[in-house]
C-alpha cells in the first residue's frame, strides 16, 4: 500500500494498471477500423496479420525487457545515435498528435450520428479533447489508475452487450466465415491489423526496462483480451448484418447495439448509447495516451525534463486537427499518418527498435537490473 | 495587572515557562499563576500552609474541576501532609498521591503547562520548594451521559454513541478494547482552546508510519480553538482540495472499536462526540457498522443496493436531462408517451425544472436542519407535499421528475457516510452541468472526471480506491457484497497493518 514514504522510489507500476491501459486503448478499435475489417474477404489472412501484429509487440516487449535502459530516450540514444533518436522522437510526437486527433474525430462522427445530432463539431471535439487533456495532465500512473476503475465499470458492461448479441446473432452467417478465398487486395487486410490501433503507444513507451517487470504479464493478458473481445465483437456484428451488410456500414457494432432489443427487459429500446458510453471512455483514454507519448517525444525532442508543460501545447492541437478533418482532404491526411504510420510503427519500427535493443544489450553483456 | 488590549499570556513568550526553584520560589509561581488568572472570577487560587510550615497553592477553575473533591481532599489532606517529615524519603510525587487520594497524578516541570491543565479541568497544587507542580484529575463530570447517536441508527448492534467528554469516550473505547496494547495518547490543539485530542492505536497492529504522519500532522496545526472534530478532519487532510473525505467517523463506540482492530487510527476530540477514523477508503465508508452484524446474504444484498444508490445519486438526475433533453428515443415507446404528457404543459426545460426541484430540496434539508425538532415536521409536511403536490397542479414540474428527485434524494440517504454523501451531492450538480450542456456526452465526461478525482484520493498513504485500485484480491469481495464471518480473516491490506490475519476461525 504505502506511499508514505515511497515519493522518491521508483515503484514499477502494477501489472492491473497497464493490462488496464492496453484494453481500454483498444476499445475504439472495436469501431474504428470495423468497415475495413469487413471489407477483406480472406478472413484467414487477417487473422494472421493480427497475431503477427500482437506477436511483433510481444517480441518487442521482451527485446525491451533485455534492455539495460531507464526510458525511451536513453534507449533510442543507444539505438539510433543522439541525433537519430531526436528525429525519430520528434516523427512519433506527430505520429501520436495525429492519432490522438483522429480519435476525438472519429469519436465525434460516431457521437453526432448517434447522440447529438444537432450538436456543433467543435463543441464535441473540445470536450472530448479537454477531458483527454485533464487525464494526461494527472500523470500516467494517475491515468493509468483511471483507466483500471473504468475497466471495472465497463467490463460487466461490455459482456452484456456482446451476450445479448450473441444471443441475438444468426449462427448461418457466420460459417460463411469458413469458407476461403483468395484476396483481392492485401492492403485491404493490412489495413485490418487497425482494429489494434493504439496498443503500441502503450508498448512504445512502458516496454522499456524500468517497467519490464509487469509489462510482459500485462501484455500477454491485454493482449489476449483484446484478441478475444475483437473475434467475438465481429463474429456477434457479422451474425447479426452478415458480411456484405457489415461492410457497408459505417460502424457496424453501433449500429448492432442499436437494433438490439431484448424482449422482457423493457428499460430501453436501444443499447447504442450504452455501447457509445464504453467508446467515449476508451477514446478518452486512448487519447490522453497518445498525449502522453506525444509530450515525451516532444520533451525528449526540446530536451526537458518536465513533459506535462506540453498540455497548452498539445490539446489545442489535437483539438485544431480534429476540427480540420472534417474536410475531407485533412481527414485522408490524418488517416494516412495514422493507419499508415501505424503499419510501419507495428511491422518495421518496434521490431528494428527492439532486435536493435536486444543485440546491443547482448553485445554489451549488459544485465537487466530492473527485470 | 490591567488589560489594556495587550495579551496577558503570550503564547510564544510563556508557554513553556518552567516552575521557579529557589529562593522565593513559591511566591513567584504564585504571582506568576495569579497573573494569569487576571480578573476571571471563575480561576480560584486557594493559598493555604501544610503540616510542616510550607506553603501549598492550589488552582482550579468554577464548574470544571470536582468541586466537593477539592474541597474535602485535596485542602483536608494538604492540611495534613508534610514531605520533609518522612524518613522512608518517599518520591513526591507518590507523597501527594497518597495524600491527596487522586490516582490520576502528573507531574509538571512546566508551569504554564500546569495552569493551562488547570483550565482544563484538573487541579493544579503548588507546594513551596518543590521542584515541580503536580496535576491532580479531579475533574467534574459535566457532560451528558452515553445515550443512542441520534445520527446513525441501526436496528441490530449496540446503540452506545460517544459524547462531548472525551474520558467517557475513551472508557467506551476502552470497554470493548480490553488490550494492553490500545494505546491513547493525549495531545493538545488549539492556541487559546488548548483542546485535548485522543489518538488511539494498537501497538503492534496499527502500521507505525501511519500513527507518526498523523500525531506530527496534528502536533503541526496552529488554530487558536478546536470547538469539533470536523474542524481537525480538515485540518489532517492531506489533499484539502479533494472534494472527498479524507478521514471516516463515527459516534458509535462499536464502530471505532473495529476501526482500531482492523489496524486504524481513531481520533477523538474533547468536545466532541464524533471519532474520525485513519485512513480510510471508498469501499470502508460504503460499509455500515450493522452489516457485520447481520447474516451475510442480508448484508451483500444490502450492500449492493447501497453501491447501486451510490450511483442513482450521483447520475439520476443527469441521466433525466440527457434523455429527455437530447435523447428522448432512447425510452420505451409506452414510457416516452407517458414522458412527453407529463411534460406537455411543463414550462421550463428538463434542465431548469430538474434544478428548480433539486435546490428546492437542498433549502428544504437546510432548514429542517436549522428549525426546532418540533416545527421540523411540520416544516416537511409544508415543503414535501403543500408545495411539491402544488407545484404538479400548477404544472411547473413534472411528476416523473418527483418520482425521479424523490429516488435520488433516497438514494444519497441510503449512503452510510454523511460526508461521502454530501461530496456526491455537490458532483451530481456538476455532472448535471456537464449533461445539460452535452447530453449523454457530458454524462459520459462527468463520470471520467468523478472516477479521475478518486483515483487521485488519498488517504495518510492509502488510495481511496483500494481494493480496486491498487487492486487486492483479498478485500474486493469483501467491499463489493459481506462476506461470511468465516471467511473474512484478514485484515484490510489498505491499513497495511503489522499483523495481517484477524481470526482463525478454520475452514468449516
Amino acid at each position: 500500500m504505502n506511499d508514505l514514504n515511497t515519493k522518491n522510489k521508483f515503484t514499477p507500476m502494477p501489472s492491473m494498471r497497464l493490462y488496464a491501459l492496453i484494453v481500454m486503448s483498444a476499445m475504439l478499435g472495436l469501431s474504428l477500423s470495423a468497415s475495413e475489417l469487413y471489407r477483406t474477404d480472406f478472413i484467414p489472412l487477417q487473422v494472421i496479420l493480427f497475431v503477427l501484429c500482437i506477436l511483433s509487440l510481444l517480441f518487442s516487449v521482451y527485446a525491451f525487457g533485455k534492455g539495460n535502459f531507464r526510458g525511451i530516450t536513453e534507449g533510442f540514444d543507444r539505438c539510433f545515435s543522439h541525433i537519430g533518436s531526436r528525429i525519430i522522437l520528434a516523427a512519433a510526437a506527430l505520429y501520436f498528435i495525429a492519432q490522438a486527433s483522429l480519435a476525438v474525430f472519429t469519436q465525434k462522427e460516431m457521437i453526432k450520428l448517434y447522440l447529438l445530432t444537432k450538436t456543433p463539431d467543435d463543441i464535441i471535439i473540445t470536450a472530448l479533447a479537454l477531458t483527454s487533456a485533464f487525464l494526461f495532465y494527472t500523470g500516467l500512473r494517475q491515468l493509468a489508475g483511471t483507466a483500471q476503475l473504468l475497466l471495472f465499470i465497463i467490463a460487466p458492461l461490455v459482456l452484456l452487450l456482446l451476450s445479448f448479441a450473441l444471443y441475438r446473432s444468426d449462427p448461418d452467417e457466420i460459417r460463411i466465415l469458413l469458407q476461403i478465398t483468395p484476396p483481392e487486395d492485401i492492403r485491404s487486410s493490412l489495413s485490418a491489423t487497425c482494429a489494434l490501433w493504439g496498443i503500441e503507444s502503450v508498448v512504445f513507451f512502458l516496454g522499456t526496462g524500468r517497467y519490464a517487470k509487469t509489462v510482459r504479464p500485462a501484455v500477454i493478458w491485454g493482449f489476449a483480451t483484446v484478441f478475444i473481445l475483437f473475434l467475438v465483437s465481429f463474429l456477434v456484428t457479422v451474425g447479426t448484418f452478415s458480411l456484405e451488410g457489415s461492410a457497408g456500414i459505417l460502424f457496424p457494432l453501433s449500429e448492432m447495439s442499436r437494433i438490439l432489443n431484448v424482449g422482457g427487459l423493457a428499460v430501453t429500446e436501444r443499447f447504442d448509447v450504452l455501447f457509445l458510453f464504453i467508446q467515449i471512455i476508451g477514446t478518452v483514454i486512448r487519447t490522453a495516451i497518445a498525449m502522453y507519448c506525444a509530450s515525451v517525444g516532444l520533451s525528449s525532442f526540446f530536451g526537458l525534463r518536465s513533459h506535462r508543460c506540453f498540455t497548452v501545447l498539445i490539446a489545442p492541437a489535437v483539438v485544431l486537427l480534429a476540427c480540420a478533418c472534417t474536410v475531407g482532404s485533412v481527414e485522408d491526411i490524418v488517416k494516412l499518418i495514422c493507419s499508415g504510420g501505424f503499419c510501419i510503427i507495428m511491422f518495421a519500427v518496434i521490431p528494428l527498435f527492439a532486435a536493435a535493443t536486444f543485440i546491443i544489450s547482448r553485445r554489451k553483456g549488459a544485465k537487466n537490473n530492473y527485470a | 495587572m490591567e488589560n489594556s488590549g495587550k495579551t496577558l499570556f503570550d503564547i510564544s513568550k510563556d508557554y513553556d515557562q518552567p516552575v521557579f526553584i529557589g529562593e522565593n520560589n513559591f511566591e513567584k509561581n504564585y504571582e506568576y499563576c495569579a497573573k494569569l488568572k487576571n480578573k476571571s472570577s471563575d480561576i480560584l487560587i486557594r493559598k493555604f500552609t501544610l503540616a510542616d510550615g510550607k506553603r501549598c497553592a492550589v488552582v482550579s477553575v468554577d464548574g470544571m474541576a470536582n468541586k466537593q473533591l477539592v474541597e474535602q481532599d485535596v485542602i483536608l489532606a494538604s492540611r495534613r501532609f508534610s514531605h520533609t517529615s518522612d524518613e522512608n524519603k518517599f518520591n513526591i510525587a507518590d507523597r501527594v498521591s497518597q495524600m491527596f487520594g487522586s490516582s490520576e497524578l502528573t507531574v509538571e516541570k512546566s508551569l504554564s503547562n500546569g495552569f493551562i491543565s488547570a483550565l482544563t479541568g484538573d487541579v493544579l497544587v503548588i507546594i513551596e520548594d518543590c521542584p515541580e507542580v503536580y496535576v491532580l484529575g479531579y475533574r467534574a463530570v459535566n457532560s451528558r451521559s452515553v445515550s443512542e447517536s441520534p445520527n446513525e441508527s441501526s436496528i441490530r448492534g449496540p446503540h452506545e454513541a460517544f459524547t462531548e467528554n472525551i474520558r467517557f469516550n475513551t472508557a467506551l473505547i476502552r470497554r470493548r478494547v480490553a488490550d494492553p496494547n490500545l494505546t491513547i495518547e493525549h495531545l493538545r490543539v488549539g492556541r487559546r482552546s488548548h483542546t485535548t485530542v485522543g489518538l488511539c492505536y494498537i501497538n503492534g497492529l496499527t502500521n507505525p508510519e501511519i500513527v507518526n504522519s498523523i500525531r506530527e500532522q496534528i502536533n503541526r496545526i496552529d488554530i487558536d480553538i478546536l470547538n469539533d472534530s470536523g474542524e481537525l478532519e480538515q485540518l489532517l487532510e492531506n489533499q484539502p482540495s479533494n472534494i472527498f473525505p479524507q478521514c471516516g467517523g463515527s459516534e458509535l463506540s462499536d464502530n471505532a472499536a473495529s476501526a482500531l482492530c482492523s489496524g486504524r487510527v481513531v481520533i477523538l476530540v474533547n468536545g466532541s462526540p464524533y471519532a474520525l477514523f485513519l485512513p480510510v477508503t471508498l469501499a470502508s465508508l460504503m460499509k455500515a457498522p450493522e452489516d457485520d452484524y447481520q447474516r451475510w446474504s442480508v448484508a451483500s444484498f444490502v450492500r449492493i443496493l447501497r453501491w447501486a444508490a451510490l450511483i442513482i445519486a450521483l447520475i439520476g438526475p443527469a441521466f433525466y436531462v440527457a434523455v429527455i433533453a437530447y435523447n428522448p428515443g432512447l425510452l420505451p415507446t409506452e414510457l416516452l408517451i407517458i414522458s412527453a404528457k407529463n411534460r406537455s404543459n411543463v414550462p421550463f426545460s428538463a434542465v431548469t425544472e430538474v434544478l428548480i426541484l433539486e435546490l428546492a430540496l437542498e433549502v428544504l434539508r437546510e432548514a429542517a436542519i436549522r428549525m426546532p425538532k418540533n416545527v421540523g415536521t411540520a416544516l416537511s409536511i409544508v415543503g414535501g407535499i403543500i408545495i411539491g403536490d402544488a407545484a404538479i397542479q400548477a404544472g411547473l414540474i413534472s411528476p416523473l421528475l418527483i418520482i425521479i428527485i424523490g429516488i435520488t434524494t433516497m438514494a444519497s440517504f441510503s449512503i452510510p457516510s454523511y460526508s461521502l454523501a454530501s461530496s456526491f451531492r455537490l458532483l451530481k450538480y456538476f455532472i448535471l452541468a456537464l449533461a445539460s450542456i452535452l447530453g449523454v456526452l457530458g454524462l459520459s465526461v462527468g463520470i471520467i472526471l468523478t472516477v479521475t478525482l478518486l483515483a487521485s484520493t488519498q488517504s495518510y498513504g492509502a488510495r481511496f480506491t483500494s481494493p480496486f485500485m491498487p487492486l487486492q484480491r483479498s478485500d474486493t469481495a469483501d467491499s463489493l457484497i459481506e462476506l461470511p464471518i468465516r471467511k473474512r480473516t484478514r485484515r484490510p491490506a489498505y491499513c497495511d497493518p503489522l499483523d495481517m490475519i484477524r481470526a482463525d476461525l478454520g475452514d468449516e
